[in-house]
């Protein structure tokens, strides 16, 4: 699925950090954020803006955990595996995920709405186990309450149609 | 100074990189399947621990030697450890030994026969695999052991980073962006990554049996040419190594292998070197298209048409001698022996891999039919059972058989332009000449003609050092005339396809012998090179002349280098006749010259005017007319140094039906 | 803005007036921390806001700067479990577990009234007693605060309120001494060691940077604590920022850095955007810029988010991601200190390390060292997670005992759980048994119990866990985050966690002991970073004193009952009344016999679903 595209946003984005070759790593997570992935030709565009080989830049997408090189869904789901939160019980919060929405750990559901990704420790220990969605800290979960959650962001997509 | 090494006393240089390169000095080599001393220190393979005064074990390879320093490069403890490593990349390795192209010279192969490795304590776990054989350089990752050798020879050697590690962990892979292949991408085939891979990772596409095929057929005419760094390597290979003769040799063993004649590459080396010089007094006195790049070495012909596209146009005209040679003998020689060109197959051994890629490129196409590395032949002299050494050398077939001195150094940095230079010499009189080392690399000469005019030449190998030569003229800081550049190290001797190992202490060897076998031919320059004279004489009249460029000249023309599909900007939901597609170019060149403000003012455009309502606007990333850049494309009309107005201009008039 | 160093002086010494009067009067302060806000505090926190815009109050207000408001910001006061947490000043109550829904109240009661909401307050499970003051619980007591200062009443986005707790007032005198020398001294002296794992001192790091020749030199600060349950900087950062600001700029002026980079995990968000608002308005009053206060001395700062990866953590791989690379260690020597970012010298400190430093210079290195152990000066932030009474973020000094913190701070075990071990350090780090608990923690003692402080993450683990499967769970982790540079971590973890798993199904052997082992100990000594060095710790440490478990999972026995494949379900057949339910119920078929006597379970083709256990009514079937 190709977002239309103008780089008009890739520029802004380019200027926002100076055009710094250093930057690319906060450049990449600015164009995450925008796109929900990092498409190829915006790959090549920077590497054309920055001077950097595409190769190089590849290898920096795929080596940090943040980026995706396929679109996320629009609710990005990160279930923490973190010590406390896997003794506390993180895997019955994926199955339930599973069954709610039908997807599992890297996966994005077919409207692109909701994607899975089990990550490493989110610091929010204490509150045992934690789920993230958008930014957004869930904790202190089960799977009820977990399902509850995205029956809820799946009311309000319905909603806001 | 002075260390102590498993209780020997040791003398070693005072100002050594590391422990690792001092102690090589002195005939102790040290474990190791990453280290590169022609690059940066990775220390990814481990295989290089020591033990220092008693205490600490660390790699050899980042140790600072001290003096007095107690050093235990083999015990009991590291020894274990060296053979756990190798047990963990043995099982996640392709183990298919016999039927790997570097059975016989792999170095993990090398280290599991002498490490005695005959069982696997580990699960056999393949890695993501997946062999890219589209380009000479073909790259399989189910061998890969991640020592980034390759990766790094690319960057930092090459300067062009077009493969790099991607993923973390255990799926790390080396790969172009996006998984490419390497035939889509910027890679200019230079085959020093071959050159460096410890493993059967990376290899040259073996075309052997093309030959074989050719041979089988009765009424095909095999003509073999030969360069001249494959004489100084093949020797390595067969314990050979103070023969002067060996080309003889190989020639005699192409005719009992069935080819009808062999004749030598420097011959063609001799044609261009009398061509180009011409060329380049031509330009001096025009002060035209400065500096002349010579234009001999295909992967620094590419790089130029990938990176510097704006300086195609000073690449020197002539073709490579392989090129030029090639078209001699298919064109001229194929008529004084009444055989058809198409029934001559012309097999030319190098010890190139972009060789390869030059004979199949569109400007060359059916000239050179077949390129073999040095190591393909030595696989043909291997499996044939016949013992080189005990072939009588013999002569290579006229006409194209006698060569200059300079036209053999084309085989090593420098060789092309000192030939260039002695044709000068013999045309106007050189009056003055001193050579510099800039660097390792680059050398600078200062030469005076016979009139007295000023000439500055330089001599670059690796493409590294080519970019910087070039960045510098480029910004205007550097003023030179003539430029050779040789994209491997040292030059041709350093080759892709040339045997293993093939680092820089075996490449100084080969250049040594090279000097010994220039030093005893008998011609000294292209000029006393009877049979090239006649050549000129009968057919091609003069250099420059009418006959010489359409035979021996050729063009160049940009490459893009990323594999990209049109990107949709203003898509319109219509037949291909109801809209006009323009693209607009977003690569390097048209970037920098602000190809995208074209952009940005097209999409305003497109939204706001009436009449531009059926305009489809879309990216791409390279028409390939980079050095006219920035380029917009209306439909199938280009517009080369666009600007928005002038595009504006156009598409008024393409709307109207002009 | 300020200009000399003396009206900076003046200006500290103005916001502690200030300071001692918001103290005096009535002011809210909400937790805004993301533990906090993960239960709602920001909720709690707008609610409150709009109370006060609403109602006109009468009693002890003070005037307010512009975009003040009486309801305030504050960081963690460790316990995030029992948040949101809300203070209100002068009466000092501290509220827990607010809702938006019980704010009314407190607004009615306590801010109108002065009387606190009994049913908010805290209650100390050492006492079983609600406390009005977070300061009267024991484990509150218990603990030696330091670092974490003014519980519940800093402000975690203001730089007036630091300065009112004498913030800068540390820097401005190293500024005003202007001898870099003697600040060297200091932290030598001092014994500050590197908190961010390995304990390095601090003082020596600081002197090979400044000793070290460059154009240019940097200061970095290691924000990207990776370590799984440990969550002590992103504490520090989201209460305290400045406390670490004020570090990072006596280091560089003492080290004579122009340029700084914070380097903070993209997965903390909140603790971003507070250190972002720091810098932005330490620059407003002129502490960085040019010139700063005229002394000469120049200093930029920014942020650098990374992106997902543990072992930026590292040094070496942290300087790559600030380059704009893949986060690939490398070789050291060269070290940081002598070639960092971009070849030249660079000074690398923790957090917390570097929050230590405006306290050395403000107490003095006699005070500072009175606190911890010779060895091991000062305090040291922990974080403890695990089926203990009270989780989250404490403070003690080096030299505490793990059983103070865990008995003592942490009010012992759960209800109905066992102590087993402690994982301390994180996936670096190493599991301590029972025998362990009286051991002292500090950098030296740890070490040579086989252990380190590592970042200070302690997870306590019950009888309920396999300690098998602790060895695997970490060795996931710590394979998934390989950088896959260097061979012996990168194969050699992937090797070593096919084994583990293979005992966690059931399937090790005496082989795979043998060659666990073995690998262990090649990771460790061959691997290129300290990511490989201390990734078989876990395993190391379980095999040396919890050995029997491996064997038990050999001999197809897990003592703890938590690997699955390993569990046996088994009829009982004295219970057992044939009924033949479990059959019936059994999805594989793997329970056969007659009616009216006993059936049995054929383990081969038994894949411990539970079902029969579920449906049996007569109890009859066993989990072993």
């Amino acid at each position: 699925m190709k977002l239309k595209r103008n780089f008009a946003k890739v520029e802004e984005i380019l200027k926002k950090h100076e055009y710094r070759k250093d930057n690319l790593i906060k450049i990449l997570l600015d164009v995450q954020k925008e796109y929900r992935y990092i498409p190829e030709d915006i790959v090549n565009y920077i590497g054309v803006a920055l001077d950097i080989p595409p190769a190089k830049i590849y290898g920096v997408t795929t080596f940090y955990s943040q980026f995706s090189l396929k679109p996320k869904g629009k609710y990005t789901i990160l279930v923490c595996d973190g010590t406390a939160c896997h003794m506390a019980g993180s895997t019955p919060l994926i199955e339930a995920i599973k069954q709610e929405i039908g997807i599992g750990p890297g996966e994005v559901t077919e409207d692109l709405l909701f994607s899975l990704d089990q990550v490493g420790c989110l610091g929010a220990c204490a509150l045992a186990p934690v789920m993230v969605i958008n930014e957004e800290v869930f904790g202190n979960l089960s799977p009820e309450k977990v399902k509850e959650i995205i029956r809820n962001l799946k009311e309000r997509e319905r909603e806001n149609a | 100074m002075k260390i102590y090494v498993d209780g020997r006393e040791v003398i070693i240089g005072d100002n050594e990189r590391n422990l690792l390169e001092a102690l090589k000095k002195v005939g102790i080599e040290i474990p190791n399947l990453c280290y590169l001393s022609e690059a940066s220190i990775y220390g990814a393979c481990r295989l290089c621990l020591v033990e220092v005064n008693g205490k600490n074990i660390v790699t050899s390879c980042n140790l600072k030697p001290e003096e007095g320093m107690i050093i235990r490069t083999n015990t009991p403890e590291i020894y274990e450890i060296r053979k756990g490593i190798l047990e963990l990349l043995l099982a996640s390795h392709n183990r298919d030994c016999t039927t790997c192209e570097r059975n016989g010279s792999c170095k993990l192969q090398e280290y599991a026969e002498a490490f005695g490795i005959r069982e696997i304590r580990f699960d056999s776990v393949r890695k993501d695999g997946g062999i890219d054989k589209l380009s000479p350089v073909v790259r399989d990752n189910t061998k890969c052991i991640l020592c980034g050798d390759c990766v790094r020879v690319c960057e930092e050697l090459q300067g062009v980073a077009a493969i790099d590690i991607a993923g973390r962990g255990f799926a790390s892979k080396v790969t172009p962006a996006f998984e490419h292949s390497l035939a889509d991408v910027e890679c200019v085939y230079c085959g020093q990554c071959v050159a460096y891979c410890p493993t059967g990772a990376l290899y040259v596409r073996n075309d052997i049996d093309k030959v074989y095929n050719a041979l089988k057929k009765k009424d095909k005419v095999v003509i073999g040419m030969i360069a001249p760094a494959v004489r100084t390597a093949i020797q390595e290979e067969f314990g050979m190594e103070k023969d002067l003769f060996v080309a003889g040799r190989v020639s005699s063993f192409l005719k009992m292998l069935g080819f009808a004649k062999v004749f030598e590459v420097p011959f063609g080396a001799d044609l261009v070197a009398y061509e180009e010089a011409h060329e380049f007094l031509d330009r001096l006195e025009k002060g035209e298209k400065l500096p002349q790049l010579t234009s001999c070495c295909p992967a620094w012909v590419k790089y130029v048409e990938e990176f510097f596209p704006t300086y195609i146009d000073y690449l020197s005209t002539v073709k490579s001698p392989q090129q030029a040679l090639g078209t001699v003998i298919k064109e001229i020689y194929s008529k004084e022996i009444g055989v058809s060109k198409e029934d001559i197959f012309l097999v030319s051994i190098m010890p190139c891999t972009a060789k390869k890629y030059e004979a199949e490129r569109p400007e060359h196409n059916g000239i050179v039919d077949a390129v073999l590395t040095t190591k393909e032949l030595i696989q043909m002299i291997k499996a044939s059972g016949i013992k080189l050494s005990d072939l009588t050398p013999e002569a290579f077939d006229k006409p194209f058989n006698l060569y200059s001195q300079g036209g053999l150094d084309f085989g090593k940095t420098g060789g092309v332009l000192g030939t260039v230079l002695s044709v000068i010499n013999d045309k106007v009189k050189i009056k003055e000449f001193n050579e510099e080392e800039i660097e390792k690399g680059i050398r600078l000469f200062n030469i005076t003609l016979g009139d007295g005019k000023k000439v500055k030449a330089m001599a670059v190998f690796n493409l590294g050092n080519a970019k910087k030569v070039m960045k510098d003229i480029k910004e205007g800081i550097l003023q030179v005339d003539i430029i050779e550049v040789m994209a491997c190290g040292y030059g041709c001797i350093g080759g892709g396809g040339q045997p293993y190992p093939n680092d820089t202490a075996v490449r100084k060897n080969r250049a040594k012998i090279l000097k010994d076998m220039v030093s005893i031919n008998p011609i000294k320059t292209p000029t006393e090179n009877p049979y090239l004279m006649d050549l000129y004489n009968k057919y091609l009249k003069h250099p420059l002349s009418h006959e010489t460029h359409h035979l021996l000249h050729t063009t160049y023309s940009p490459k893009r280098r990323v594999p990209e599909e049109d990107i949709e900007i203003l898509p319109l939901p219509l037949p291909d006749e109801e809209k006009i597609k323009v693209r607009v170019c977003l690569g390097t060149s048209c970037y920098m010259k602000g190809s995208y403000k074209i952009l940005s003012d097209l999409i305003e455009l497109v939204r706001k005017e009436d009449w531009a309502k059926n305009i489809e606007v879309v990216g791409t990333f390279c028409t390939e007319n980079c050095d006219k850049s920035p380029n917009v494309m209306i439909n199938d009309i280009l517009i080369s140094e666009a600007n928005t107005d002038k595009v504006k201009e156009r598409l008024k008039k393409y709307v109207k039906g002009e | 803005m300020l200009r000399t160093i003396d009206e900076a002086l003046n200006y500290i010494e103005q916001q502690k007036v200030e300071r001692k009067k918001r103290l005096e009067s009535l002011n809210v302060y909400v937790c805004v921390g993301t533990g906090c806000a993960a239960k709602g505090s920001l909720k709690v926190f707008s609610a409150l806001k709009e109370l006060f815009e609403k109602n006109n109050i009468n009693a002890k207000l003070q005037e307010l700067e512009e975009d003040e408001s009486y309801v305030r910001r504050t960081g963690c006061c460790g316990r995030c479990s029992d948040g949101p947490w809300v203070i209100v000043m002068p009466y000092g109550y501290f509220y827990s577990k607010v809702t938006p829904e019980d704010v009314k109240e407190i607004f009615e009661e306590t801010i109108l009234n002065g009387r606190p909401v009994e049913r908010l307050l805290f209650t100390d499970p050492a006492t079983s007693e609600k406390v009005l003051r977070l300061e009267s619980a024991k484990f509150f007591k218990a603990q030696s605060f330091y670092i974490m200062e003014e519980i519940g009443k800093c402000e975690c986005d203001s730089i007036n309120d630091y300065m009112g707790r004498g913030g800068y007032l540390s820097f401005l005198k190293v500024l005003k001494e202007g001898n870099p020398d003697k600040v060297v001294q200091m932290v030598k002296d001092s014994g500050l060691r590197g908190r961010g794992g390995a304990g390095f001192p601090t003082g020596v790091k600081w002197e090979i940077t400044k000793n070290s020749m460059g154009d240019k030199k940097f200061v970095v600060c290691n924000g990207d604590e990776g370590d799984p349950g440990a969550f002590m900087n992103r504490t520090l950062l989201e209460r305290d920022p400045h406390a670490v600001l004020e570090g990072m700029l006596i280091a560089a002026y003492t080290i004579g850095a122009q340029k700084g980079y914070a380097y903070i995990r993209a997965e903390y968000p909140v603790a971003v955007s507070m250190f972002r608002k720091a810098i932005e308005d330490a620059k407003k009053l002129g502490l960085i810029g040019e010139n700063i206060l005229g002394t000469g001395f120049s200093f930029d700062i920014e942020i650098k988010e990374g992106a997902g990866a543990f072992v930026c953590g590292e040094e070496t791989a942290l300087l790559a991601s600030i380059e704009g690379k893949r986060g690939v260690p490398r070789p050291r020597p060269p070290y940081p200190a002598q070639a960092g970012l971009w070849g030249y010298p660079t000074l690398i400190n923790n957090v917390e390390t570097y929050a230590n430093v405006p306290k050395i210079i403000r107490d003095g290195v006699e005070n500072y060292r009175k606190r911890g152990v010779p060895n091991s000066p000062g305090t040291k932030m922990f974080s403890v997670t695990g089926p203990v009474k009270l989780t989250g973020i404490i403070e003690v000094e080096f030299g505490t005992t793990l059983r103070q913190i865990l008995f003592d701070i942490c009010g012992g075990l759960s209800d109905g759980e066992e102590f087993k071990a402690v994982q301390i350090g994180g996936p670096s780090g190493a599991c301590l048994s029972d025998a362990y608990l009286d051991l002292p923690l500090d950098y030296d003692s740890l070490k040579s119990a086989g252990a380190m402080v590592g970042s200070g993450g302690i997870v306590v683990l019950s009888k309920k866990a396999c300690m098998v499967e602790v060895a695997r769970f970490f060795l996931d982790f710590t394979k998934r985050e390989s950088c896959g540079k260097c061979i012996p971590c990168r194969e050699g973890l992937m090797q070593a966690y096919r084994i583990l798993e293979r005992f966690t199904q059931g399937k090790g052997t005496w082989q795979d002991l043998e060659n666990l082992e073995f690998l262990a100990n090649l990771i460790k000594t061959a691997s290129a970073c300290g990511l490989g060095q201390t990734a078989p710790n876990p395993i190391l440490s379980t095999l040396r004193l919890f050995r029997d478990e491996y064997v038990s999972h050999i001999e197809g026995i897990c003592p703890s009952g938590m690997c699955t494949a390993l569990k046996k379900y088994v009829i009982n057949p004295e219970l057992c009344k044939g009924c033949g339910l479990c059959a019936r119920s059994c999805p594989q078929g793997a329970i056969t016999g007659e009616r009216g006597k006993p059936y049995t379970i054929d383990q081969d083709k038994c894949v411990k679903c539970g079902l029969c256990f579920e449906k049996c009514k007569f109890k009859a079937i066993e989990i072993r």
